[in-house]
């Protein structure tokens, strides 16, 4: 069983003198999959609480950031019940650090290294 | 300073677990002592209100443990179904718009369910429908589920309903890109003649309706059905298709279409989600590039969502001279709160035009600029499926005189909010604040309705034109965006828009057996008729 291991980023950002190439870079998934969309829910799981989350079959495929809301229920003609509100998504973003795929946590900071997940620089083919 | 000062006002945290103020009517209640349901619990008293939070979390059948999405123990406490249905009274009583048209009904005999859908007026709209159709409740630690934004498990179809009942008609009003159904080579206006070997357009027996639904709302991802569609071109065909969790693209066709009047900017705009934000950055940027100096924003299929992001789209089209220091939309809660939000007991302060991109991080305004059009008309094609946020864009732009050409149907009439209460575990959704617009306007129950000579303030100066399914969304002869383009052109309305109402309003339920209203967007909270028990909604009232 794999734990998954949280640093804080501000040990991350002020601990270590890190080069530019050890610098976390904007990163998409390249192994979408059971496995891979498990882990992710785990480890959201992990930082917001609650329940499983559901995610797209190809989340963080083509991007690296990822918005969980509440699931919007649907009124009986199929429009939003919270048709009009201001509640705050929960924001993920997908980082490469040297070889390591990592999900961050974008209100607390919280770094979360991911051990099934496959990631490749956002630019990078 | 001044953005700051903008998005904070506009920041709501959602409701559940918080307690709203008391203050309902007079008090002389004693809460009980000892929390027991027996002998001592809370009466009802005509015309007396006990404070809410005297009654709230006194449960008959307390949670107990830890709650997974707040890490703290329930609050619920022992008490009884009266507790309940005294606390909704109070609750309603203090912060539904319209309390004061609630009759005060003894909740002893009810249900605490059935005493919630009774907390609600049933006053009329001018066209005679009820004034409030967004009365629900629902399980909490289902309304608690997340999802990533803008997810849903299908077949990545909108559909559009003509007919529930033999003879049923279902098309497709449009197909998320990369989805088991664009995958399988279908396109907007298919309509469906076959679900799993039954005849969907005229089957009649329950276990046909069953096969339908099944095939149509598969429960989980993974599952495959087989379908037969017909195309606009009559031809059929085969398809099978594996449900997936499919995530939506909510800015679509963004484009600039050459007329003879200039260029004409064209976006698809279909759910108010944090991720369409850069999208629609996009989209205008594209506009402004490419010199666009008039625009067509097609909201046809948008519920609503984030308000922000119609703020943020409201100044991409009107720009700083029209928006600055303007109220996008205010919130304005019943005669008892005229200051300050019963829930939050924040001040109520305007929500102006947003102008900066937001930080969803953090949720605060960034300092990059918006771009904008800065137009002093836009064109918006809606149907009755506009709702909410989708709504507030157009009612925001005509409170500072950007003039907005409606063309399609009768908008969707919902200028309401609410803040979702929980209560021993079920969150109720009562109508507490109505958004107004710069001039205080917010009247719109019955949605806004587009016609060549406007009257009455919700009337909007447009064509009523059907939602044409026999072209792609986007393509300059669709009827819709046809007329939108001959409206800049000649300003009148195209001929074969005569058509008086022909409203999707009018229910498609005829009669047979019916079907699921087919939506994948709404199938996970949508288990045959799951709905209408859920939300504690009678479809009847429907307008």
């Amino acid at each position: 069983m794999k734990k998954q291991l949280v640093i804080a980023a501000s040990l991350l950002a002020g601990g270590c003198q890190l080069t530019q190439a050890n610098e976390p870079v904007a990163a998409v998934l390249t192994n979408p999959g059971a496995q891979t969309k498990a882990e992710l829910q785990r480890v959201i799981q992990q930082a917001i609480g609650g329940t499983p989350v559901r995610l797209a079959d190809d989340a963080l495929t083509d991007t690296d950031t990822l918005y969980i809301e509440q699931n919007p229920g649907r009124d009986a003609r199929g429009n939003p019940i919270m048709g009009r509100h201001n509640n705050k998504p929960e924001v993920f973003h997908l980082r490469l650090q040297g070889e390591q795929c990592q999900l961050i946590h974008g209100t607390t900071g919280e770094v979360y290294l991911l051990q099934e997940v496959s990631c490749r620089a956002l630019d990078a083919r | 300073m001044l953005n700051n000062i903008k998005f904070t006002g506009l920041i709501l945290l959602t409701a559940v677990g918080l307690s709203a103020c008391g203050g309902g009517g007079q008090s002389n209640f004693n809460p009980p002592t000892s929390g027991s349901s027996g002998g001592t619990g809370p009466q009802w008293q005509a015309g007396v209100y006990a404070p809410e939070s005297e009654l709230k979390d006194f449960c008959a059948a307390p949670r107990s443990g830890i709650d997974p999405y707040s890490g703290r123990a329930y609050p619920d406490k022992a008490g009884s179904a009266t507790y309940e249905k005294l606390w909704l009274r109070s609750w309603s009583n203090n912060t539904y718009l319209w309390y004061d048209e609630l009759d005060d009904i003894n909740p002893a005999g009810y249900g605490v369910q059935e005493y919630f859908d009774l907390l609600k007026t049933d006053a009329r709209t001018p066209s005679g429908a009820f004034k409030d159709n967004f009365h629900f409740y629902q399980d909490t630690a289902e309304y608690k589920q997340r999802t990533q934004s803008g997810v849903e498990s299908g077949y990545g179809i909108e559909w559009k309903f003509s007919a529930l009942s033999p003879p049923r008609k279902l098309e497709i009003a449009f197909i998320e890109p990369g989805s088991p159904a664009d995958l399988a080579g279908l396109v907007r206006g298919d309509e469906v003649v076959e679900v799993d070997g039954v005849d969907f357009i005229n089957g009649g027996t329950q276990n046909d309706v069953n096969t339908i639904n099944n095939g149509l709302f598969p429960s989980i991802a993974g599952e495959s059905h087989d379908f037969v569609f017909e195309t606009v071109a009559g031809e059929r065909i085969d398809v099978t298709m594996a449900s997936a969790d499919v995530q939506i693209t909510p800015v679509q066709n963004a484009s600039v279409i050459e007329t003879d009047l200039g260029r004409v900017g064209y976006v698809q705009f279909n759910s108010h989600i944090a991720l369409a934000q850069d999208q629609l950055i996009d989209a205008f940027e594209l506009f402004v590039n490419e010199n666009a100096t008039e625009l067509v924003v097609d909201l046809r299929y948008n519920g609503g969502g984030l308000l922000v992001l119609a703020s943020q789209l409201g100044y991409m089209v009107a720009g700083d001279a029209n928006t600055a220091g303007r109220t996008f939309e205010q919130m304005q809660f019943n005669d008892k709160h005229p200051s300050r939000d019963p829930v939050t007991g924040d001040p109520l302060v305007p929500l102006e035009f947003v102008d900066k991109r937001i930080d969803y991080d953090r949720f605060v305004e960034t300092s990059e600029s918006l771009p904008t059009l800065a137009l002093n008309r836009v064109f918006v094609l809606a149907t009755d499926g506009t709702c909410s946020a989708s709504e507030a864009f157009i009612n925001g732009l005509r409170g500072i005189d950007v003039e907005v050409i409606l063309i399609g149907d009768q908008t969707c009439g919902k200028p309401y909010g609410f803040y979702p209460t929980d209560n021993c575990g079920t969150t109720y959704f009562t109508i507490q604040f109505t958004g107004v617009n710069d001039k205080g306007f917010g009247e719109y129950s019955d949605g806004f309705l587009p016609t060549p000579s406007p009257q009455f303030p919700a009337e909007v100066l447009g064509c009523m034109v059907e939602d044409d399914l026999s072209l792609p969304l986007g393509n300059p002869q669709e009827g819709q965006l046809r007329a939108a383009l001959d409206y800049m052109s000649s300003g009148s309305c195209p001929q074969s828009s005569g058509i008086e109402r022909f409203s999707q309003k009018t229910a498609p339920e005829g009669k047979g057996l019916q079907i699921k209203r087919p939506d994948p967007r709404y199938r996970a909270t949508i288990l045959e008729n799951k709905l209408y028990q859920q939300f504690g909604r009678n479809p009847e009232s429907q307008p």
